[in-house]
Protein backbone atom coordinates (compact mmCIF):
# COMPACT_ATOMS: atom_id res chain seq x y z
CA UNK A 1 0.00 0.00 0.00
CA UNK A 2 2.78 2.38 0.87
CA UNK A 3 3.86 2.77 -2.72
CA UNK A 4 0.76 4.23 -4.13
CA UNK A 5 1.28 7.78 -3.00
CA UNK A 6 -1.30 9.22 -5.34
CA UNK A 7 -3.88 6.98 -3.71
CA UNK A 8 -2.77 8.25 -0.33
CA UNK A 9 -3.25 11.83 -1.35
CA UNK A 10 -6.69 10.95 -2.69
CA UNK A 11 -7.57 9.14 0.52
CA UNK A 12 -6.35 12.12 2.53
CA UNK A 13 -8.58 14.55 0.64
CA UNK A 14 -11.51 12.15 0.79
CA UNK A 15 -11.14 12.06 4.57
CA UNK A 16 -10.89 15.86 4.77
CA UNK A 17 -14.11 16.08 2.74
CA UNK A 18 -15.75 13.49 4.97
CA UNK A 19 -14.78 15.50 8.04
CA UNK A 20 -16.10 18.72 6.47
CA UNK A 21 -19.38 16.96 5.64
CA UNK A 22 -19.64 15.57 9.16
CA UNK A 23 -19.00 19.01 10.68
CA UNK A 24 -21.62 20.68 8.46
CA UNK A 25 -24.15 18.01 9.28
CA UNK A 26 -23.36 18.45 12.96
CA UNK A 27 -23.94 22.18 12.68
CA UNK A 28 -27.24 21.98 10.81
CA UNK A 29 -28.92 19.03 12.50
CA UNK A 30 -30.12 19.04 16.08
CA UNK A 31 -33.23 19.62 18.11
CA UNK A 32 -33.40 22.97 16.30
CA UNK A 33 -32.70 22.49 12.58
CA UNK A 34 -30.73 25.38 11.13
CA UNK A 35 -30.58 26.27 7.46
CA UNK A 36 -28.40 28.81 5.68
CA UNK A 37 -29.40 32.44 5.28
CA UNK A 38 -32.37 32.48 7.63
CA UNK A 39 -30.66 32.80 10.99
CA UNK A 40 -32.68 34.61 13.62
CA UNK A 41 -31.07 35.66 16.87
CA UNK A 42 -31.85 32.45 18.78
CA UNK A 43 -30.61 30.31 15.94
CA UNK A 44 -27.39 32.32 15.69
CA UNK A 45 -26.85 31.88 19.41
CA UNK A 46 -27.47 28.14 19.16
CA UNK A 47 -25.14 27.86 16.20
CA UNK A 48 -22.21 29.92 17.50
CA UNK A 49 -22.47 29.49 21.27
CA UNK A 50 -23.57 25.88 21.55
CA UNK A 51 -23.31 23.86 18.39
CA UNK A 52 -20.09 25.15 16.85
CA UNK A 53 -17.88 24.62 19.94
CA UNK A 54 -19.52 21.26 20.52
CA UNK A 55 -18.95 20.00 16.98
CA UNK A 56 -15.38 21.32 16.89
CA UNK A 57 -14.61 19.83 20.29
CA UNK A 58 -16.09 16.51 19.18
CA UNK A 59 -13.82 16.50 16.13
CA UNK A 60 -10.71 17.17 18.25
CA UNK A 61 -11.65 14.57 20.86
CA UNK A 62 -12.23 12.01 18.11
CA UNK A 63 -8.86 12.77 16.55
CA UNK A 64 -7.05 12.53 19.90
CA UNK A 65 -8.64 9.23 20.92
CA UNK A 66 -8.25 7.58 17.52
CA UNK A 67 -4.60 8.55 17.04
CA UNK A 68 -3.54 7.59 20.55
CA UNK A 69 -5.37 4.27 20.18
CA UNK A 70 -3.62 3.57 16.87
CA UNK A 71 -0.20 4.43 18.32
CA UNK A 72 -0.71 2.36 21.47
CA UNK A 73 -1.84 -0.64 19.42
CA UNK A 74 1.33 -0.50 17.36
CA UNK A 75 3.54 0.11 20.39
CA UNK A 76 2.02 -2.76 22.37
CA UNK A 77 1.66 -5.07 19.37
CA UNK A 78 -1.85 -5.60 20.55
CA UNK A 79 -4.66 -4.92 18.08
CA UNK A 80 -7.10 -4.72 20.98
CA UNK A 81 -5.15 -2.12 22.97
CA UNK A 82 -6.54 1.30 23.56
CA UNK A 83 -6.23 4.13 26.10
CA UNK A 84 -8.73 2.42 28.40
CA UNK A 85 -6.79 -0.82 28.51
CA UNK A 86 -3.74 0.98 29.85
CA UNK A 87 -5.69 2.92 32.46
CA UNK A 88 -4.86 6.21 30.75
CA UNK A 89 -8.52 7.17 30.41
CA UNK A 90 -9.36 6.20 33.96
CA UNK A 91 -6.40 8.15 35.27
CA UNK A 92 -7.65 11.17 33.38
CA UNK A 93 -11.19 10.59 34.62
CA UNK A 94 -10.03 10.40 38.22
CA UNK A 95 -7.97 13.57 37.78
CA UNK A 96 -10.95 15.38 36.30
CA UNK A 97 -13.17 14.13 39.07
CA UNK A 98 -10.80 15.36 41.78
CA UNK A 99 -10.78 18.76 40.08
CA UNK A 100 -14.56 18.63 39.81
CA UNK A 101 -15.02 17.83 43.51
CA UNK A 102 -12.32 20.02 45.02
CA UNK A 103 -11.52 22.88 42.63
CA UNK A 104 -14.81 23.29 40.76
CA UNK A 105 -14.30 27.05 40.52
CA UNK A 106 -10.96 26.96 38.72
CA UNK A 107 -11.51 26.49 34.98
CA UNK A 108 -8.14 25.12 34.00
CA UNK A 109 -7.99 22.60 36.83
CA UNK A 110 -9.96 19.98 34.91
CA UNK A 111 -7.64 19.58 31.92
CA UNK A 112 -4.56 19.99 34.11
CA UNK A 113 -5.65 17.36 36.61
CA UNK A 114 -6.80 15.06 33.80
CA UNK A 115 -3.40 15.31 32.11
CA UNK A 116 -1.70 14.68 35.45
CA UNK A 117 -4.00 11.72 36.12
CA UNK A 118 -3.37 10.22 32.68
CA UNK A 119 0.39 10.66 33.10
CA UNK A 120 0.39 9.15 36.58
CA UNK A 121 -1.70 6.20 35.43
CA UNK A 122 0.63 5.62 32.47
CA UNK A 123 3.64 5.99 34.73
CA UNK A 124 2.20 3.55 37.26
CA UNK A 125 1.41 0.99 34.57
CA UNK A 126 4.89 1.41 33.15
CA UNK A 127 6.58 0.99 36.55
CA UNK A 128 4.51 -2.05 37.48
CA UNK A 129 5.06 -3.66 34.10
CA UNK A 130 8.81 -3.15 33.99
CA UNK A 131 11.00 -5.92 35.31
CA UNK A 132 14.68 -6.73 35.13
CA UNK A 133 14.28 -8.71 31.95
CA UNK A 134 12.54 -5.79 30.24
CA UNK A 135 8.86 -5.21 29.68
CA UNK A 136 6.78 -7.85 28.00
CA UNK A 137 3.57 -6.97 26.23
CA UNK A 138 1.58 -9.33 28.45
CA UNK A 139 2.90 -7.81 31.66
CA UNK A 140 2.08 -4.34 30.42
CA UNK A 141 -1.46 -5.19 29.45
CA UNK A 142 -2.07 -6.94 32.77
CA UNK A 143 -0.72 -3.96 34.69
CA UNK A 144 -3.07 -1.77 32.69
CA UNK A 145 -6.03 -3.87 33.70
CA UNK A 146 -5.02 -3.73 37.38
CA UNK A 147 -4.48 0.02 37.37
CA UNK A 148 -7.77 0.57 35.55
CA UNK A 149 -9.64 -1.51 38.10
CA UNK A 150 -7.96 0.28 40.99
CA UNK A 151 -8.76 3.72 39.57
CA UNK A 152 -12.36 2.70 38.86
CA UNK A 153 -12.90 1.79 42.48
CA UNK A 154 -11.51 5.15 43.64
CA UNK A 155 -13.86 6.89 41.21
CA UNK A 156 -16.79 4.93 42.61
CA UNK A 157 -15.72 5.83 46.16
CA UNK A 158 -15.49 9.50 45.24
CA UNK A 159 -18.97 9.56 43.70
CA UNK A 160 -20.36 9.07 47.21
CA UNK A 161 -19.12 12.60 47.93
CA UNK A 162 -21.35 14.06 45.20
CA UNK A 163 -24.88 15.30 45.73
CA UNK A 164 -27.67 13.91 43.54
CA UNK A 165 -27.58 16.58 40.79
CA UNK A 166 -23.83 16.53 40.43
CA UNK A 167 -23.84 12.73 40.54
CA UNK A 168 -26.18 12.62 37.56
CA UNK A 169 -24.14 15.02 35.46
CA UNK A 170 -20.96 13.21 36.48
CA UNK A 171 -22.35 9.82 35.49
CA UNK A 172 -23.34 11.29 32.14
CA UNK A 173 -19.85 12.73 31.74
CA UNK A 174 -18.20 9.42 32.67
CA UNK A 175 -19.94 7.82 29.69
CA UNK A 176 -18.65 10.50 27.36
CA UNK A 177 -20.59 13.71 26.96
CA UNK A 178 -19.91 16.69 24.70
CA UNK A 179 -22.77 18.88 25.93
CA UNK A 180 -20.49 20.93 28.23
CA UNK A 181 -18.35 22.05 25.27
CA UNK A 182 -16.61 25.42 25.57
CA UNK A 183 -14.26 27.26 23.25
CA UNK A 184 -11.50 26.96 25.88
CA UNK A 185 -11.91 23.19 25.90
CA UNK A 186 -11.89 23.22 22.12
CA UNK A 187 -8.66 25.23 21.83
CA UNK A 188 -6.87 22.98 24.33
CA UNK A 189 -8.03 19.79 22.65
CA UNK A 190 -7.25 21.21 19.21
CA UNK A 191 -3.68 21.91 20.30
CA UNK A 192 -3.43 18.38 21.71
CA UNK A 193 -4.86 16.88 18.51
CA UNK A 194 -2.56 18.76 16.14
CA UNK A 195 0.68 18.59 18.15
CA UNK A 196 -0.03 15.03 19.27
CA UNK A 197 -0.73 13.76 15.78
CA UNK A 198 2.47 15.32 14.46
CA UNK A 199 4.54 13.92 17.36
CA UNK A 200 3.09 10.43 17.05
CA UNK A 201 3.44 10.45 13.27
CA UNK A 202 7.10 11.35 13.76
CA UNK A 203 7.40 7.93 15.42
CA UNK A 204 5.47 6.13 12.67
CA UNK A 205 8.48 4.48 11.03
CA UNK A 206 9.75 3.32 14.41
CA UNK A 207 6.27 2.04 15.30
CA UNK A 208 6.17 0.09 12.03
CA UNK A 209 9.15 -1.88 13.31
CA UNK A 210 7.85 -2.14 16.87
CA UNK A 211 4.64 -3.70 15.56
CA UNK A 212 6.75 -6.72 14.68
CA UNK A 213 8.57 -6.86 18.01
CA UNK A 214 10.65 -4.77 20.40
CA UNK A 215 13.73 -6.94 19.97
CA UNK A 216 13.33 -6.74 16.23
CA UNK A 217 12.98 -2.99 16.38
CA UNK A 218 16.14 -2.69 18.49
CA UNK A 219 17.99 -4.91 16.02
CA UNK A 220 17.05 -2.69 13.13
CA UNK A 221 17.98 0.60 14.71
CA UNK A 222 14.95 1.89 16.67
CA UNK A 223 15.66 3.64 19.98
CA UNK A 224 12.85 1.64 21.55
CA UNK A 225 12.88 3.39 24.93
CA UNK A 226 12.68 6.81 23.34
CA UNK A 227 9.82 5.86 21.03
CA UNK A 228 7.94 4.25 23.92
CA UNK A 229 8.41 7.37 26.05
CA UNK A 230 7.21 9.72 23.32
CA UNK A 231 4.16 7.60 22.57
CA UNK A 232 3.19 7.22 26.25
CA UNK A 233 3.62 10.93 27.03
CA UNK A 234 1.84 12.13 23.90
CA UNK A 235 -1.02 9.65 24.22
CA UNK A 236 -1.45 10.58 27.90
CA UNK A 237 -1.70 14.26 27.05
CA UNK A 238 -4.13 13.65 24.20
CA UNK A 239 -6.33 11.31 26.21
CA UNK A 240 -6.10 13.51 29.32
CA UNK A 241 -7.26 16.65 27.55
CA UNK A 242 -10.00 14.75 25.72
CA UNK A 243 -11.35 13.17 28.88
CA UNK A 244 -11.26 16.50 30.72
CA UNK A 245 -13.36 18.09 27.98
CA UNK A 246 -15.79 15.31 27.22
CA UNK A 247 -15.43 12.33 29.54
CA UNK A 248 -14.59 8.83 28.46
CA UNK A 249 -15.84 8.40 24.91
CA UNK A 250 -15.20 4.72 24.36
CA UNK A 251 -14.39 2.57 21.34
CA UNK A 252 -13.09 5.40 19.18
CA UNK A 253 -9.47 4.39 19.76
CA UNK A 254 -10.28 0.82 18.90
CA UNK A 255 -12.66 0.99 15.95
CA UNK A 256 -11.25 3.89 13.96
CA UNK A 257 -7.67 2.61 13.57
CA UNK A 258 -8.99 -0.84 12.64
CA UNK A 259 -11.19 0.52 9.89
CA UNK A 260 -8.32 2.66 8.62
CA UNK A 261 -5.99 -0.37 8.62
CA UNK A 262 -8.58 -2.41 6.73
CA UNK A 263 -8.73 0.27 4.06
CA UNK A 264 -5.09 1.32 3.73
CA UNK A 265 -2.91 -1.36 5.33
CA UNK A 266 -0.89 -1.27 8.54
CA UNK A 267 1.74 1.37 7.70
CA UNK A 268 1.61 3.81 10.61
CA UNK A 269 2.66 6.70 8.41
CA UNK A 270 -0.83 6.55 6.92
CA UNK A 271 -2.70 4.88 9.79
CA UNK A 272 -1.88 7.65 12.29
CA UNK A 273 -2.87 10.78 10.30
CA UNK A 274 -5.81 9.03 8.64
CA UNK A 275 -7.06 7.86 12.05
CA UNK A 276 -6.99 11.47 13.24
CA UNK A 277 -9.21 12.64 10.39
CA UNK A 278 -11.53 9.65 10.44
CA UNK A 279 -11.77 9.67 14.25
CA UNK A 280 -12.74 13.34 14.15
CA UNK A 281 -15.52 12.67 11.62
CA UNK A 282 -16.64 9.57 13.52
CA UNK A 283 -17.17 11.38 16.83
CA UNK A 284 -18.89 14.35 15.18
CA UNK A 285 -21.37 12.01 13.46
CA UNK A 286 -21.87 10.00 16.65
CA UNK A 287 -22.52 13.15 18.66
CA UNK A 288 -24.96 14.45 16.06
CA UNK A 289 -26.81 11.17 16.41
CA UNK A 290 -26.66 11.47 20.20
CA UNK A 291 -28.31 14.90 19.98
CA UNK A 292 -30.99 14.04 17.44
CA UNK A 293 -32.04 10.41 17.99
CA UNK A 294 -34.34 11.06 20.97
CA UNK A 295 -34.45 14.85 20.63
CA UNK A 296 -35.16 17.06 22.51
CA UNK A 297 -33.48 14.76 25.03
CA UNK A 298 -29.86 13.69 24.62
CA UNK A 299 -27.78 10.56 24.90
CA UNK A 300 -24.15 10.57 26.02
CA UNK A 301 -22.00 10.34 22.89
CA UNK A 302 -20.05 7.49 24.49
CA UNK A 303 -23.19 5.36 24.43
CA UNK A 304 -23.55 5.98 20.69
CA UNK A 305 -19.92 5.21 19.89
CA UNK A 306 -20.22 2.00 21.90
CA UNK A 307 -23.48 1.13 20.11
CA UNK A 308 -21.81 1.59 16.72
CA UNK A 309 -18.48 0.22 17.87
CA UNK A 310 -19.42 -3.03 19.57
CA UNK A 311 -21.25 -4.76 16.70
CA UNK A 312 -18.66 -3.52 14.21
CA UNK A 313 -15.92 -4.85 16.42
CA UNK A 314 -17.56 -8.26 16.78
CA UNK A 315 -18.02 -8.34 13.02
CA UNK A 316 -14.32 -7.57 12.48
CA UNK A 317 -13.30 -10.17 15.00
CA UNK A 318 -15.51 -12.83 13.37
CA UNK A 319 -14.37 -11.95 9.88
CA UNK A 320 -10.76 -12.65 10.75
CA UNK B 1 38.65 -7.42 13.07
CA UNK B 2 35.06 -6.62 12.28
CA UNK B 3 33.57 -7.75 15.53
CA UNK B 4 35.34 -8.73 18.68
CA UNK B 5 34.18 -9.98 22.07
CA UNK B 6 36.63 -9.32 24.89
CA UNK B 7 36.06 -11.38 27.99
CA UNK B 8 32.34 -10.82 28.09
CA UNK B 9 30.08 -12.02 30.90
CA UNK B 10 26.31 -11.89 30.83
CA UNK B 11 24.27 -12.07 33.99
CA UNK B 12 20.47 -11.91 34.01
CA UNK B 13 20.54 -11.95 37.81
CA UNK B 14 20.33 -15.73 38.07
CA UNK B 15 23.99 -16.59 37.65
CA UNK B 16 26.31 -16.14 34.71
CA UNK B 17 24.80 -16.99 31.33
CA UNK B 18 28.03 -16.24 29.53
CA UNK B 19 31.48 -16.36 31.09
CA UNK B 20 34.71 -14.87 29.79
CA UNK B 21 33.79 -15.29 26.17
CA UNK B 22 36.51 -14.07 23.88
CA UNK B 23 36.75 -14.31 20.12
CA UNK B 24 36.90 -12.16 16.99
CA UNK B 25 35.19 -12.43 13.63
CA UNK B 26 37.12 -11.52 10.49
CA UNK B 27 35.69 -10.16 7.26
CA UNK B 28 34.21 -12.82 4.99
CA UNK B 29 34.16 -15.44 7.71
CA UNK B 30 31.23 -17.85 8.17
CA UNK B 31 31.20 -18.90 11.82
CA UNK B 32 28.90 -21.63 13.14
CA UNK B 33 27.94 -21.36 16.80
CA UNK B 34 27.26 -24.75 18.32
CA UNK B 35 26.10 -25.83 21.74
CA UNK B 36 23.33 -27.47 23.73
CA UNK B 37 20.07 -25.67 24.47
CA UNK B 38 20.67 -23.08 27.16
CA UNK B 39 24.41 -22.91 26.54
CA UNK B 40 24.16 -19.15 25.98
CA UNK B 41 24.26 -19.02 22.18
CA UNK B 42 21.38 -16.61 21.73
CA UNK B 43 22.59 -14.44 24.60
CA UNK B 44 25.99 -14.25 22.93
CA UNK B 45 24.40 -13.11 19.68
CA UNK B 46 22.34 -10.52 21.56
CA UNK B 47 25.43 -9.20 23.34
CA UNK B 48 27.23 -8.86 20.03
CA UNK B 49 24.73 -6.32 18.72
CA UNK B 50 24.22 -4.68 22.09
CA UNK B 51 20.60 -5.70 22.67
CA UNK B 52 21.60 -7.53 25.85
CA UNK B 53 23.89 -5.88 28.35
CA UNK B 54 27.18 -7.42 29.27
CA UNK B 55 28.05 -7.59 32.94
CA UNK B 56 31.75 -7.49 32.22
CA UNK B 57 34.04 -7.19 29.23
CA UNK B 58 33.42 -5.32 26.03
CA UNK B 59 32.30 -5.81 22.46
CA UNK B 60 34.29 -4.00 19.80
CA UNK B 61 32.72 -3.17 16.45
CA UNK B 62 35.38 -2.19 13.92
CA UNK B 63 37.72 -1.50 16.80
CA UNK B 64 35.38 0.82 18.71
CA UNK B 65 33.31 -0.03 21.75
CA UNK B 66 29.74 -0.98 20.87
CA UNK B 67 28.39 1.48 23.44
CA UNK B 68 29.81 4.40 21.46
CA UNK B 69 27.43 3.68 18.56
CA UNK B 70 23.76 4.60 18.37
CA UNK B 71 21.21 1.84 17.68
CA UNK B 72 20.84 3.11 14.12
CA UNK B 73 24.60 3.09 13.55
CA UNK B 74 24.87 -0.45 14.89
CA UNK B 75 22.05 -1.70 12.70
CA UNK B 76 23.76 -0.32 9.61
CA UNK B 77 26.73 -2.56 10.42
CA UNK B 78 25.12 -5.59 12.07
CA UNK B 79 21.97 -7.28 10.79
CA UNK B 80 20.05 -9.93 12.68
CA UNK B 81 17.86 -12.84 11.69
CA UNK B 82 16.24 -13.64 15.01
CA UNK B 83 14.11 -16.62 15.83
CA UNK B 84 10.56 -16.50 14.56
CA UNK B 85 8.50 -13.42 15.29
CA UNK B 86 4.80 -13.36 14.63
CA UNK B 87 3.30 -10.38 12.88
CA UNK B 88 0.05 -9.43 14.54
CA UNK B 89 -0.95 -6.80 12.02
CA UNK B 90 -1.31 -7.69 8.34
CA UNK B 91 1.87 -6.59 6.63
CA UNK B 92 3.13 -7.09 3.11
CA UNK B 93 6.46 -8.73 2.38
CA UNK B 94 7.83 -5.50 0.94
CA UNK B 95 6.79 -3.47 3.99
CA UNK B 96 8.51 -6.05 6.17
CA UNK B 97 11.75 -6.07 4.18
CA UNK B 98 11.85 -2.27 4.12
CA UNK B 99 12.28 -2.36 7.90
CA UNK B 100 15.85 -3.23 6.99
CA UNK B 101 16.16 0.29 5.58
CA UNK B 102 14.95 1.98 8.77
CA UNK B 103 18.35 3.18 9.92
CA UNK B 104 19.05 4.71 6.51
CA UNK B 105 16.12 7.15 6.59
CA UNK B 106 14.90 10.04 8.74
CA UNK B 107 11.96 9.87 11.12
CA UNK B 108 9.41 11.31 8.69
CA UNK B 109 8.94 10.52 5.06
CA UNK B 110 8.88 7.54 2.81
CA UNK B 111 11.53 5.19 1.57
CA UNK B 112 13.56 6.49 -1.34
CA UNK B 113 13.71 4.86 -4.76
CA UNK B 114 17.05 3.49 -3.63
CA UNK B 115 15.51 1.79 -0.61
CA UNK B 116 12.82 0.22 -2.78
CA UNK B 117 15.36 -1.00 -5.31
CA UNK B 118 17.55 -2.52 -2.61
CA UNK B 119 14.57 -4.25 -0.99
CA UNK B 120 13.45 -5.70 -4.31
CA UNK B 121 16.96 -6.86 -5.15
CA UNK B 122 17.30 -8.60 -1.78
CA UNK B 123 13.96 -10.35 -2.30
CA UNK B 124 15.16 -11.50 -5.70
CA UNK B 125 18.42 -12.69 -4.21
CA UNK B 126 16.45 -14.85 -1.78
CA UNK B 127 14.34 -16.21 -4.65
CA UNK B 128 11.23 -14.31 -3.69
CA UNK B 129 10.44 -12.55 -6.97
CA UNK B 130 6.78 -11.66 -7.12
CA UNK B 131 6.30 -11.92 -3.35
CA UNK B 132 6.36 -8.17 -2.62
CA UNK B 133 2.64 -7.76 -2.14
CA UNK B 134 2.01 -11.05 -0.37
CA UNK B 135 0.88 -10.87 3.27
CA UNK B 136 3.48 -12.05 5.79
CA UNK B 137 1.11 -14.28 7.75
CA UNK B 138 0.19 -16.24 4.63
CA UNK B 139 3.72 -17.40 3.82
CA UNK B 140 5.13 -20.87 4.39
CA UNK B 141 7.89 -21.34 6.95
CA UNK B 142 10.59 -21.46 4.30
CA UNK B 143 9.33 -18.37 2.49
CA UNK B 144 9.03 -16.50 5.76
CA UNK B 145 12.57 -17.30 6.76
CA UNK B 146 13.82 -16.12 3.39
CA UNK B 147 11.93 -12.86 3.91
CA UNK B 148 13.72 -12.44 7.26
CA UNK B 149 17.00 -13.03 5.47
CA UNK B 150 16.07 -10.50 2.76
CA UNK B 151 15.38 -7.94 5.47
CA UNK B 152 18.80 -8.58 6.99
CA UNK B 153 20.44 -8.26 3.56
CA UNK B 154 18.52 -5.04 2.93
CA UNK B 155 20.39 -3.32 5.76
CA UNK B 156 23.58 -3.78 3.70
CA UNK B 157 25.33 -4.54 6.98
CA UNK B 158 28.67 -6.28 6.79
CA UNK B 159 27.98 -8.54 9.74
CA UNK B 160 25.10 -11.01 9.87
CA UNK B 161 23.94 -12.66 13.09
CA UNK B 162 21.57 -15.55 12.49
CA UNK B 163 19.81 -17.39 15.29
CA UNK B 164 18.91 -20.90 14.16
CA UNK B 165 17.93 -19.77 10.66
CA UNK B 166 17.34 -23.33 9.46
CA UNK B 167 15.03 -24.31 12.32
CA UNK B 168 11.82 -26.02 11.18
CA UNK B 169 12.73 -25.74 7.52
CA UNK B 170 12.65 -28.51 4.93
CA UNK B 171 15.87 -29.86 3.47
CA UNK B 172 15.99 -27.64 0.42
CA UNK B 173 15.15 -24.47 2.34
CA UNK B 174 17.84 -25.24 4.94
CA UNK B 175 20.39 -25.56 2.16
CA UNK B 176 19.09 -22.49 0.34
CA UNK B 177 19.30 -20.24 3.42
CA UNK B 178 22.85 -21.26 4.24
CA UNK B 179 23.94 -21.06 0.60
CA UNK B 180 22.60 -17.51 0.41
CA UNK B 181 24.48 -16.54 3.57
CA UNK B 182 27.64 -18.23 2.35
CA UNK B 183 27.41 -16.45 -0.98
CA UNK B 184 26.99 -13.15 0.82
CA UNK B 185 30.19 -13.83 2.74
CA UNK B 186 32.08 -14.74 -0.41
CA UNK B 187 30.84 -11.99 -2.72
CA UNK B 188 30.41 -9.05 -0.32
CA UNK B 189 33.04 -9.90 2.26
CA UNK B 190 30.33 -10.05 4.91
CA UNK B 191 30.88 -12.07 8.06
CA UNK B 192 28.19 -14.34 9.41
CA UNK B 193 27.68 -15.82 12.84
CA UNK B 194 25.15 -18.63 12.57
CA UNK B 195 23.68 -20.54 15.47
CA UNK B 196 22.72 -24.03 14.41
CA UNK B 197 21.90 -27.37 15.93
CA UNK B 198 22.64 -29.17 12.70
CA UNK B 199 26.28 -30.19 13.04
CA UNK B 200 26.49 -31.47 9.49
CA UNK B 201 25.28 -28.18 8.05
CA UNK B 202 27.89 -26.46 10.21
CA UNK B 203 30.57 -28.80 8.89
CA UNK B 204 29.53 -28.20 5.28
CA UNK B 205 29.16 -24.44 5.31
CA UNK B 206 31.23 -22.95 8.11
CA UNK B 207 34.80 -21.72 7.86
CA UNK B 208 35.02 -21.88 11.59
CA UNK B 209 33.04 -23.36 14.45
CA UNK B 210 32.58 -22.00 17.95
CA UNK B 211 31.46 -24.47 20.56
CA UNK B 212 29.75 -23.28 23.73
CA UNK B 213 29.11 -25.19 26.92
CA UNK B 214 27.41 -23.60 29.93
CA UNK B 215 28.35 -20.12 28.80
CA UNK B 216 31.98 -20.82 28.03
CA UNK B 217 33.73 -21.40 24.74
CA UNK B 218 35.09 -24.94 24.82
CA UNK B 219 36.36 -25.12 21.26
CA UNK B 220 37.07 -22.59 18.52
CA UNK B 221 38.60 -23.39 15.18
CA UNK B 222 38.09 -25.11 11.83
CA UNK B 223 34.93 -27.25 11.86
CA UNK B 224 36.88 -30.46 11.51
CA UNK B 225 39.00 -29.62 14.54
CA UNK B 226 36.02 -28.60 16.63
CA UNK B 227 33.57 -31.33 15.62
CA UNK B 228 35.45 -34.21 17.18
CA UNK B 229 33.87 -37.21 18.89
CA UNK B 230 35.24 -36.16 22.26
CA UNK B 231 34.03 -32.53 21.98
CA UNK B 232 30.58 -33.64 20.95
CA UNK B 233 30.31 -36.16 23.71
CA UNK B 234 31.45 -33.46 26.16
CA UNK B 235 28.90 -30.89 24.98
CA UNK B 236 25.92 -32.99 23.96
CA UNK B 237 26.44 -36.19 25.96
CA UNK B 238 26.03 -38.15 22.75
CA UNK B 239 28.27 -40.50 20.89
CA UNK B 240 28.67 -39.91 17.19
CA UNK B 241 30.20 -41.74 14.29
CA UNK B 242 32.59 -39.41 12.50
CA UNK B 243 33.51 -39.87 8.88
CA UNK B 244 33.67 -37.69 5.79
CA UNK B 245 31.10 -36.78 3.21
CA UNK B 246 32.48 -38.56 0.13
CA UNK B 247 31.40 -35.74 -2.17
CA UNK B 248 32.48 -32.63 -0.29
CA UNK B 249 35.21 -34.17 1.82
CA UNK B 250 33.78 -32.36 4.85
CA UNK B 251 33.35 -33.95 8.26
CA UNK B 252 30.14 -35.95 8.61
CA UNK B 253 28.59 -36.93 11.91
CA UNK B 254 26.02 -39.62 12.57
CA UNK B 255 24.57 -39.84 16.07
CA UNK B 256 24.67 -43.26 17.70
CA UNK B 257 21.60 -44.00 19.77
Amino acid sequence: MIFDRKNHLAAFFALVLLLAAAVSAGLFFGSETISFGTLNETQAAILYQIRLPRVLLGACVGACLAVSGAALQALLRNPLAEPYLLGVSNGAALGTMLAFVFFAAFGFSRPLMAFAGALLATGAVYRIARSKAGMSVERLVLSGVIVTTFLSSIIILLTTLLDATRLRSFTFWLLGDLSQATYTGFYLTLAAAVIGTVLLTSQARALNLMMVGERDALDFGVEVGKTRGIVFLTASAMVGLSVAASGSVGFVGLIVPHLVRLATGSDNRTVLPFSALFGAAFVVVADTAARTLISPRELPVGAITALIGCPLFIFLLKRN
Amino acid sequence: MMLEARNIDIDYGTGLILEEVQFAVRAGEFVAVIGANGAGKTSLLRALNGTVETARGEVLLEGKELGSYSRAQISKKIAVVAQENETKFPMTVREFVLAGRFAHGGPFGWETEDDLRIADRCLELCRLEGFSDRIMNELSGGERQRVLLSRAFATEAGILLLDEPTNNLDLSNQALILKLVKKRCETCGSSALVITHDLNLAAEFADRALMLKSGRIVADGAPEDVLTESNISKVFNMNVLRDRNPRSGRVRLTPLF
